[in-house]
This record gives C-alpha cells, sequence and structure tokens, in this order.
C-alpha cells in the first residue's frame, strides 16, 4: 500500500483513546474546521477548482449581458432591472444552469474529501503537499465515488418514503388534526424529523469514507456495515459531534449574510464597483466549503478513535492528536494514525512518540484528549 | 297543482321616488359618492353548521324585485357548492390536473341541495316550486354541472314588483381547497354557501333575462346589492366571523349557540368558524386622508376637505393560534391601516362599518386553504409560520383583498365577463399603495428601495426579489458550449438531462414542497450589489404580462381567454401595467381626479369595461381615451427603439468646383433613428443628451402620433454638435423622474416590449454587466457548495 511510503506519526505504544463522552464531542466540529484552516493551501486549491467553472460559466453570461448593457445608459439608471428582466426573458440564447456542472460538483468533492482524509486528516510527518494531496486523491476515488452511491440511494429512499408515506400518514391520523396548534407542531416535527434523516445519510457517508481511508479497505459496502454498526454504538456522541458544525454553519452563514449587508452596503449603489463586493463576497462559499471539509475530518476522528477501540486492544491505551512541529508543513494539526487501524497492507506495529505533547499556546488549540478527558466515556 | 289565482301573489311593489343616492347602473354624470345601493334583494337565512359530519343546514327567505323593463317566468340560482360535486363539474373540468388529483377522498367532495322551495303567496298558501327545478350549463353545456339552478314560474314575474321566496337548503361540505368547506383542525370556511339568485338583467323583446353564470375555475362573482340578514348557529366554542355587523348572540339550545350579522349594501355573504381562533378587535380605526391626494382632488374636482372625511371602521382579526404572535398581529394591523387609508383618500370613504381579517388555514402540505380571497366587509389573507419583515407577506395579500372591497364589493362589476375590472384595477392599486408604503425611500428623490434577496437555506441566491425575475440568471447557451466544448454534442442525452435537472435547478429547494414552517430560511436580507436599485411592484406586472404574451385582448369574458396564463395575464398584471401606463401618461393631476371619478360612478353600479374608457376620454382627453381601447381592447402591442449611428468626418476627397471647398468645414455625424416597431401610434419623446461645460443638458422632442411613419430620422452633425457639446445618449421614451415619487421609476409607457433598444449611449459602461454577473457567480458558487455538502 503505498501508505507505507509516508512516515506514519505513531503514538504511545498500547495507547488507545477512550470514546470522547457528550461534552468533549461538542469541541470536535470546531475543531476539525480549525484544521481545515491550518491548511490553507488545500483549502484554497480546492476552493479554486469549485470556483473555475462557475468563473467560466459566468464568464459567457457577462459577456452576453454587457454586450447588450453596456451601450445602454438606462441599464445604470433605477429602472434598470426592467432591462435585466427584458434580457432574461428575450435572449434568445438563454439556457439555464448547466445540470451538468451540478454533477461535476458533486464528483469534486466527493474526489477532494478522500484526498483530504488521506492528508490532512492523518497525521504524516512530512505532509505530502499539494501533490500529494491530488493523488491520494485520484488514488482513492473510486472508493469515495463507491461510497457515494448508497448515500445517494439512501437520500432517494429517505425522501421518497417521507413524501409519499410518512407524511400523508402521520398528517392523515384523526388525532393530529384534535387542534390546529397539534397539526403545527407535528407538521414541524416531521420537518424536523426529514432534516434529521437527511443530515445522517451525510454524516453516514462520510464515517464509511473515512472507514475506507482509515483502514485502507476497498470495499464500499462493508464499509457502509461497519459504520452501520458503528452508528448503533455511539449515536449521540455522533450526532452531537454534528451539531456544532451545523450550527457554525447556519449560523456563521446568517451572521455574515446580516454582516455583509451592513458592512459592504455602500459597494452596492448604483454605479459601484462590482469587483470589491465579489472579492468581499467570496467569504460566503469559502466558508461553506471549509465546514464542510471539516464535516469529512471530524468523521475521520471518529472513525479513528472507535476503530482504535474496538480493534486496537481491549487496553486503556492513550493516543494524543497534536500538531506535528515540522518544517515543511508548520500550519496544520497532524492527527496519528491509529494504533493497529486493521490496515492488513501497512500494518505496521505502532511506535512510541514521546513527543506528543503540546508544547506552545498555538498547538494548544489543537486536539487532544487525556485519559481524564475521558472520564465519561460512552457505555 | 293549480295556479288559479297565483297571479295576484305576486306583491305588488310601489318604485320609490328616484332619487340620486340610489345606484344600480353606471352614472355618467355622477358627482361624488351614493350613500347606498338600489337593494333589489334581501336574503334571511339561519344556518347550523353540524362541525361533526361537516354539514350545512340551513332556511332562508329571499325577497327579490324586478327592476328591469321586461317580464320573466323563471329563477336562476348559483348553486356553486355543487362545483366540488365530483370532477365533472366545470370548475373541476377547467382547472388544471393537479387540482382535481389534489382530492384524495370521496368524503374530501362535496354537494348542495334545495330540500324546499316555495313561493310566498299573499293570503295563500305557499306554491312548491321545487318539482320544476332544473340544472343547466349555459356556458358550456356539461350536463354534470350542477352549478346553475333554473326553476320556472308559474307566473309572469312582471317589472316593478316584488317576489318572497322561501327555501330550505343543505349542504355537504367539501374539503377546502378552493375556499369553501373544512380545513385541518375545525377550520370551517363558508364562501359561496347558500343558494344565490343571478342577476335579472334587461333584454330583448320584452322579457328580461339572467345573468346566472356557471361557477368557472377562475371567477365566480356576480350579484345585486341588497341586504343580508343572517343567523349562524355553530356548536359552543366556535369563534365566527362574518360578512357585516354582529348585532346579537346567545345560545341557540342543544350545545349550540348563535351569531347574528346583518348588513345592507353588498352582493354576497361570506362566514367563517373555528374554535381555535384568537381574536382581536380594534374598535374604531380612523383612516387618515393622504394630504398630496386630497389637495388634487380638491383643485381639479371642486371637493371641500370635509367631503373627502373618512370613517372609522370597527376591525376583527381571527388569526390562527400559530400567528397569534404580537409581531405578526402588528404587521396586519399596518397593513390593513395602509389600505384603509390608501384607498380611502384616494377612491373615497369605506362606507361600512366593520372589516373582518380572516387568517385562514393551511393544510398538510402547507396550502392556504382560504388563501387569499374577498367578500364583502370580510377578507382572507394568510401569513406565513415566521414572516420575514422583507417578504411583505401578509402584507401583500392583505392590502389585495381589502382593495378588492373597492374593486369587486362596493363597484360589484361582473367578474365573469370582466375579471379585469376588479383583480386588474385592484392589482395596480395594490402595487401602488404597498410601493408608497413599504419600500424605502431614497431622500433625495423620494424613491428606491432595498431589494429583498430569495436564498435557498444558507445558501444565498443573491438576486432581486423571487416575485419579479426567476430565480436563476439566464446563462448563455452559447457560452456552456463553449465551455462544455464539443463532447456535449456527442452525448446524445446531454440536452434532456441538461433541461431536466435545470428545471428542477430552476425552482431549487433544499426543503421539498410543503415545509411552510421552514420557508423563512429562504428569505436572507440583501446580499446584492444592487441594493439601491428599487423595488416596485411594476418590475413583477410587467414582467408577468410580457412572459405571458398577448394571446387576448384584456377585455374579454374571463372563461374565454386562449388559456390559464392568458387570463391570469390579462386579467391582473397586464391590466394593472396597461393602468400604469396611462397613470404616467396623464401624470397625477389627471389620473388621480380620474380614477377618484369612475370609483364613484362605478359604487354600488356594476360598471362595464366601456364606462371606464368612456370616463378616461372624458377627463384625459381623446389621445388617452384611444390608447385606453388600444391597451384594453386589441391585442397591439408597443415597442418604440432607437439605433444610433456614428459617422466619422469623411474629409474633403474628390473634385471641386473654385471656392467650393471650404477647409474649415467639419462633416461628421451623428445619425439617430426612432423605430415604432408595434402597432400602438402614441406621441413618444426623443431625448438627446448632449455634453456641455462638464455637465449634461437635455433637449427632448416629441415624436407625434400624427407622423404615422414606422421610423424618424435625426442626423446631429459635429458642426451641432461643437455648438451644443458632443452627442453622449439619446432616449425614446426617457425616464420620468417627475413621475416617480408618484408612480416609480421607468419612463411613460412600461408597455414598451422590450427597454433593450430604448437608449444608446456613447461610451460604454460595463458596470451594470458586471454587477449582475457577480450576482450571478455568488450565486453559482452557493449551489456549488450545496452540491459539495451532498458529494
Ligand atoms: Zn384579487
Amino acid at each position: 500500500m503505498s501508505e507505507s511510503q509516508d512516515k506514519p506519526v505513531m503514538d504511545e505504544e498500547a495507547q488507545v483513546p477512550a470514546f470522547p463522552g457528550l461534552l468533549q464531542a461538542l469541541f470536535l466540529g470546531p475543531q476539525a474546521l480549525w484544521t481545515v484552516l491550518r491548511a490553507p493551501v488545500v483549502l484554497l486549491f480546492v476552493f479554486f477548482c469549485m470556483t473555475l467553472p462557475a468563473f467560466l460559466l459566468l464568464s459567457g453570461y457577462y459577456e452576453n449581458l454587457n454586450s447588450v448593457l453596456a451601450g445602454n445608459p438606462l441599464a445604470n439608471g433605477r429602472g434598470g432591472l426592467f432591462l435585466l428582466q427584458d434580457y432574461d426573458r428575450l435572449h434568445p440564447g438563454g439556457h439555464e444552469l448547466p445540470g451538468l456542472m451540478q454533477i461535476v460538483w458533486t464528483l469534486m468533492i466527493t474526489f477532494f474529501a478522500a484526498g483530504l482524509l488521506s492528508t490532512v486528516g492523518l497525521g504524516r510527518r512530512p505532509r505530502p503537499g499539494l501533490t500529494g494531496f491530488l493523488s491520494e486523491s485520484g488514488r482513492l476515488f473510486f472508493r469515495s465515488f463507491r461510497t457515494l452511491i448508497p448515500s445517494l440511494i439512501l437520500i432517494l429512499i429517505w425522501t421518497g418514503l417521507f413524501i409519499v408515506l410518512l407524511k400523508p400518514w402521520v398528517m392523515g391520523l384523526d388525532i393530529v388534526h384534535a387542534s390546529n396548534m397539534r397539526a403545527h407542531w407535528v407538521l414541524f416535527g416531521l420537518n424536523v424529523l426529514f432534516l434529521f434523516g437527511l443530515g445522517k445519510i451525510l454524516i453516514l457517508r462520510r464515517l464509511a469514507l473515512a472507514r475506507l481511508v482509515h483502514t485502507g479497505r476497498k470495499s464500499a459496502l462493508l464499509a457502509w456495515l461497519w459504520t452501520l454498526r458503528y452508528w448503533m454504538r455511539h449515536p449521540f456522541v455522533t450526532i452531537t459531534a454534528y451539531i456544532p458544525l451545523f450550527l457554525l454553519f447556519a449560523g456563521g452563514a446568517l451572521g455574515a449574510v446580516y454582516g455583509l449587508d451592513a458592512l459592504l452596503a455602500r459597494y452596492f449603489e448604483q454605479d459601484s464597483r462590482p469587483a470589491y463586493f465579489m472579492l468581499a463576497a467570496q467569504v460566503f462559499p469559502l466558508f461553506y466549503l471549509a465546514v464542510n471539509l471539516a464535516s469529512f475530518l471530524l468523521a475521520r476522528h471518529l472513525v479513528a478513535m472507535d476503530t482504535a477501540i474496538r480493534e486496537g486492544g481491549a487496553a486503556e491505551p492513550r493516543v494524543v492528536f497534536a500538531p506535528e512541529p515540522s518544517k515543511t508543513e508548520p500550519a496544520t494539526s497532524v492527527e496519528k494514525d491509529a494504533v493497529g487501524s486493521g490496515d492488513v497492507v501497512s500494518a505496521k506495529p505502532a511506535e512510541a512518540n514521546p513527543d506528543v505533547r503540546p508544547s506552545s499556546s498555538e498547538e494548544a488549540l489543537a486536539w487532544e484528549w487525556t485519559p481524564e478527558d475521558s472520564a465519561k466515556k460512552e457505555g | 297543482m293549480s295556479f288559479a289565482g297565483t297571479a295576484t301573489c305576486i306583491l305588488l311593489y310601489a318604485l320609490s321616488s328616484s332619487s340620486t343616492l340610489l345606484a344600480q347602473g353606471f352614472d355618467r354624470v355622477r358627482e361624488g359618492l351614493p350613500g347606498k345601493s338600489e337593494d333589489r334583494v334581501g336574503y334571511t337565512m339561519t344556518v347550523r353548521l353540524d362541525a361533526e359530519n361537516k354539514r350545512l343546514v340551513g332556511k332562508q327567505e329571499i325577497r327579490y324585485r324586478n327592476a328591469t323593463q321586461g317580464k320573466t317566468r323563471e329563477l336562476r340560482f348559483h348553486l356553486y357548492l355543487n362545483a366540488f360535486r365530483n370532477v365533472r363539474s366545470t370548475l373541476m373540468r377547467e382547472s388544471d390536473a393537479a387540482f382535481r388529483r389534489g382530492y384524495k377522498s370521496q368524503a374530501e367532495f362535496g354537494e348542495t341541495r334545495f330540500t324546499k322551495l316555495q313561493l310566498l303567496v299573499k293570503d295563500g298558501d305557499p306554491v312548491d316550486l321545487l318539482g320544476g327545478l332544473r340544472y343547466e350549463a349555459p356556458e358550456d353545456g356539461n350536463a354534470d354541472d350542477r352549478t346553475v339552478a333554473v326553476v320556472p314560474l308559474p307566473v309572469d314575474f312582471d317589472p316593478g314588483t316584488e317576489i318572497l321566496l322561501k327555501s330550505e337548503f343543505d349542504v355537504d361540505l367539501p374539503k377546502a381547497y378552493r375556499r369553501t368547506g373544512w380545513g385541518p383542525g375545525n377550520f370551517f370556511m363558508m364562501a359561496q354557501w347558500f343558494p344565490k339568485l343571478g342577476v335579472l338583467q334587461d333584454a330583448d323583446a320584452g322579457l328580461s333575462s339572467w345573468n346566472c353564470h356557471q361557477f368557472h375555475a377562475s371567477t365566480e362573482f356576480f350579484a345585486d346589492f341588497g341586504s343580508y340578514d343572517v343567523r349562524i348557529e355553530v356548536p359552543a366554542g366556535f369563534k365566527v366571523g362574518a360578512t357585516g355587523k354582529q348585532i346579537e348572540e346567545g345560545p341557540a339550545g342543544e350545545g349550540y349557540v348563535f351569531h347574528h350579522f346583518v348588513q345592507k349594501d353588498v352582493h354576497d355573504f361570506a362566514w367563517v368558524a373555528d374554535p381555535d381562533y384568537s381574536v382581536y378587535v380594534e374598535d374604531a380605526y380612523q383612516p387618515v386622508l393622504d394630504p398630496k391626494v386630497s389637495s388634487i382632488l380638491e383643485d381639479v374636482l371642486g371637493y371641500r376637505t370635509q367631503e373627502l372625511a373618512l370613517t372609522p371602521v370597527r376591525i376583527t382579526y381571527l388569526l390562527q393560534p400559530e400567528h397569534d404572535r404580537k409581531y405578526v398581529l402588528e404587521r396586519w394591523k399596518k397593513s390593513v391601516h395602509i389600505a384603509l387609508d390608501f384607498f380611502g383618500s384616494r377612491f373615497g370613504r369605506y362606507p361600512y362599518e366593520t372589516l373582518t381579517v380572516v387568517d385562514p388555514t393551511r393544510d398538510e402540505d402547507g396550502r392556504g386553504l382560504g388563501g387569499g380571497m374577498e367578500y364583502p366587509t370580510l377578507i382572507t389573507c394568510g401569513s406565513p409560520r415566521f414572516p420575514h419583515p422583507r417578504q411583505l407577506s401578509p402584507e401583500g395579500v392583505t392590502v389585495h383583498e381589502f382593495g378588492h372591497q373597492f374593486w369587486f364589493a362596493l363597484s360589484g362589476n361582473n367578474e365573469f365577463e370582466s375579471a379585469w375590472l376588479d383583480e386588474g384595477f385592484n392589482s395596480w392599486s395594490e402595487g401602488r399603495a404597498l410601493d408608497l408604503a413599504y419600500r424605502s425611500y431614497d431622500k433625495k428623490l423620494g424613491v428606491g428601495a432595498p431589494l429583498v434577496t430569495r436564498a435557498y437555506g444558507p445558501w444565498i441566491f443573491p438576486g432581486p426579489p423571487a416575485a419579479s425575475l426567476g430565480p436563476l440568471p439566464k446563462l448563455d447557451k452559447v457560452a456552456i458550449r463553449r465551455l462544455v466544448g464539443k463532447a456535449a454534442a456527442y452525448i446524445p442525452w446531454y440536452d434532456k438531462l441538461d433541461g431536466a435537472l435545470g428545471r428542477w435547478n430552476g425552482e431549487l429547494r433544499l426543503l421539498p414542497k410543503g415545509m411552510p414552517e421552514l420557508d423563512v430560511l429562504t428569505y436572507l436580507p440583501v446580499l446584492g450589489n444592487e441594493r439601491l436599485m428599487p423595488t416596485s411592484a411594476l418590475y413583477g406586472d410587467r414582467a408577468g404580462f410580457l412572459r405571458a404574451g398577448i394571446k387576448d385582448p384584456v377585455d374579454r369574458f374571463a372563461w374565454t381567454y386562449a388559456d390559464r396564463p392568458s387570463y391570469r395575464s390579462n386579467s391582473y398584471s397586464r391590466t394593472s401595467t396597461n393602468l400604469a401606463t396611462l397613470e404616467r401618461f396623464l401624470g397625477p393631476k389627471v389620473w388621480t381626479p380620474l380614477m377618484r371619478r369612475f370609483h364613484e360612478r362605478a359604487r354600488f353600479a356594476h360598471p362595464k369595461p366601456g364606462d371606464f374608457y368612456r370616463t378616461v376620454e372624458e377627463m384625459g382627453g381623446v389621445e388617452a381615451g384611444r390608447l385606453a381601447r388600444d391597451l384594453f381592447l386589441t391585442t397591439k402591442s408597443l415597442d418604440y427603439s432607437v439605433t444610433v449611428k456614428v459617422k466619422p468626418p469623411w474629409g474633403e476627397k474628390g473634385l471641386f468646383d473654385k471656392g467650393e471647398k471650404k477647409d474649415t468645414e467639419v462633416n461628421g455625424a451623428t445619425e439617430i433613428t426612432v423605430y415604432r416597431k408595434g402597432q400602438i401610434v402614441v406621441p413618444v419623446t426623443v431625448r438627446f443628451v448632449y455634453w456641455k461645460d462638464g455637465a449634461p443638458v437635455n433637449e427632448d422632442v416629441v415624436w407625434k402620433a400624427a407622423q404615422h411613419a414606422p421610423w424618424q430620422r435625426w442626423v446631429v452633425s459635429l458642426a451641432d454638435q461643437a455648438k451644443k457639446g458632443e452627442l453622449i445618449q439619446v432616449y425614446v421614451d426617457p425616464p420620468r423622474t417627475d413621475l416617480e415619487p408618484w408612480f416609480g421609476p421607468g419612463g411613460v409607457y412600461l408597455v414598451d416590449q422590450n427597454l433593450l433598444n430604448n437608449a444608446w449611449q456613447k461610451t460604454p459602461n460595463q458596470r451594470p454587466a458586471k454587477r449582475r454577473a457577480t450576482r450571478a457567480l455568488l450565486w453559482t458558487q452557493c449551489l456549488s457548495n450545496f452540491f459539495g455538502v451532498m458529494g
């Protein structure tokens, strides 16, 4: 296995982390986000790749729009919206955003997520650079793709079940309609349930991919089965770990929207310079992307810990995730490869690494578990 | 049965001496508001709601006067609840398939029937009329439609006489998909619920005929003004709202309570009942006059201020418990106040003492049952679960439905035959009221507003309001081809796939339909760089009209339009855009009094389209009258355009006689050609903008309607420009900044089919396209992240 060519960071022998408790789980998401932010090259590269198709598509749109609007003084006036409406209606080449791009974007993340899990999400020293990231992404793409398929099928099934069966059945019950308020709250609850189901499938897909990357195995089906068993073991901690990410995601978006609204209002005026606005507004997609990538890393950590516990021995070993001070890759926290990960191909004996405790304030922000923290082990 | 002596049973009725206060026909010379209607009909009814079995049992006494010149031997009734008997009724056939599919079980259908119908006889036994009852479908001959019942009379119903009828009827209520019936919880909306007479009108040969249309998918109202006295019995605990004023309530036995409502000068009666309602009452809201409008009315029509005074209204709000929050109630209140002020100031006081504002319920799919709908003194106007401040909901629907008190309840036009006279006039009024009240204004001009931005959950769509623009910017196919390259051409299903995904994408939602509680997520504030471009109702209306195209004249029977989009466009957005064009054509000093007078003459008077054209002609002049007829009676379109050719100096080459050659001559020129591409001929302003001494100087020329040429050319030579300044811009129908504070942005002719060709400038400006493309880019990026989460 090619992983063997990199030198994994090793832990103290026979130290396996206790699975974190609910309280600790709350911090895992933000820490994962921090890890992503500390790999700016990877983040920006993925961002660039996701944006490029949009940019190319929109450049054509811009050219056509400009050919119509540039010579018309009405376009910059107060009634300019009339012209945009006429453009949308009359432009003969008008075409909705190409569906093909939607597939391309889905696949892009499928591609990059695996590389991310294998590099940023896996302690390596020296950490592979962009080339390593890309080669890992390429090497693991088909595995990533195979774990994607069950999740897409599950999403379809869940949506279908929900809309065709569950919701009509529940809302058809007489008891639900005893009062308007009850009907409303039941409906509200159903909607939350739907979102929860959708979120759960997305989390399972991340766990399954993380398991494949973590173990180096190839069977997506086995990874999914493992993931389902994993979910039986740690449902609450996993949900708890993802809640802060979700809140960051939603709250960050809202905050950013309202913030930009207030801060950049003056750039929105007629005849303002769109470039400033465009640059400033890039915060949004960049933030979304970072949180999304963090959701993969979070899965990677959960899988690593569970795998270490289940397959790495019954003792109470200790694994510390800590940044590796490294001259080549200074800006990223690093995770240890778990002991006895079950990777048949690269099953190297774990080595002790005495140098794992963070020593600077910067490193203190990184991931760390000690047995004391793990006191509330999930039953 | 013997009809001997029945001639005497028709009660003779002495017509009251004609009074200027009475109204039944459009009065072309009336000045001022009529105080009351002619009161041709009276309904006294008692109805009991059996909530458990979803049934109504009713009794009615109807007084009807033949105010026509002729006699008749039959009566015609609307039995509109029968439109919900099964999927074969005309209403169901005309509705789209999705509507019919929405009915899930037998229990969701309903019907109504007379159980007794008698003609009352003075000093004699009542005569049964039920035996002769038959159903007719005058418009489409649909044998399955039972919405019009014809009842032969045993004797002539003579002009000037009055009859008394007594009936009993019962109703199995349908589910309230189209307003009438029951909803989830214990919601009951009672619209079109009782047997109701058609309108007896003058016809030829000494016979009068009934105007009594079937219940169509899009229109349902036309009736005589009259008096209603209705006693409603509901199970104890139900809260009731109804047309008119409640004068009494109390126990009715068997666990029922009664509510007694009366109202004069209305042409319909609706009510709602629901035990879950939270009831709020504003005892007497005093509407406020708009001083700008009043001063015009005083100047032009000679009103004295006290004649324009408005009267207080008792407003009842019936809120669903989920909307029983101070914030939501305040929003409803403000919008009702705005509407009372706006309509009262412009068209005359709201003459009724009460107004009931009903929040209808929604079913599990989020459909508002009861929707937004108008009935005399009662309106239904729903709200989202968590209304976002920039969403203008419930405000939009509230102002619209209130507006129908003027353009429907008070004017009482025949909705079947000219729906645009209420829906279109009301859409225009509603848009203006909302624009004035809710768009925040640029200090300098008094216009300008932030755009509402549509977003999808946290994925922001940095675009203009969804209402006026599609959710997606259209991308250029050529550009896509360039990007995807020739590869796409080799994928046989590329176009199909792309189209399918594109359509889905067109209404991309994070959440499947039917999650109204979470709809609030789709409204987030501005994320656009066109922030100060004003949002106005004009945009939505104009876009709606132009998108639908012109398939029919506006002025047409509602069920005879080419298709439903044509009905919608002509009745709502096209009429509204036409009226906006007329108001800009005439300006506030002519238009405001014109519409005031039209409403005065139309109040309690069943106006017809011709009445409107004549009023425009009378008060706005011949040219405006012609424009109005073109806009409403024809399928003619209007499109002016300008093309500009800059000819550089051509020098002095060639053979010249002595003295012919002048070294100083500057012989370049700019050629401006204005084309009239549409069939509507109206005068249009052409504006030349010169850059002189560091500032623009406008020169306006009017291209008169009399010049019927399809185009007109102006040549501005370099010599001219040396004097006037450099020609930098040309407009045909330039923006009317003077009208903006009144009517919003734009030139005069909002009906212009294409504004992209209405102006020219010498120096290109790329910023508008850049701003727009930036929004589209951001949206596309957000979309990429949405799919990234799936990935
Ligand atoms: Zn309406």
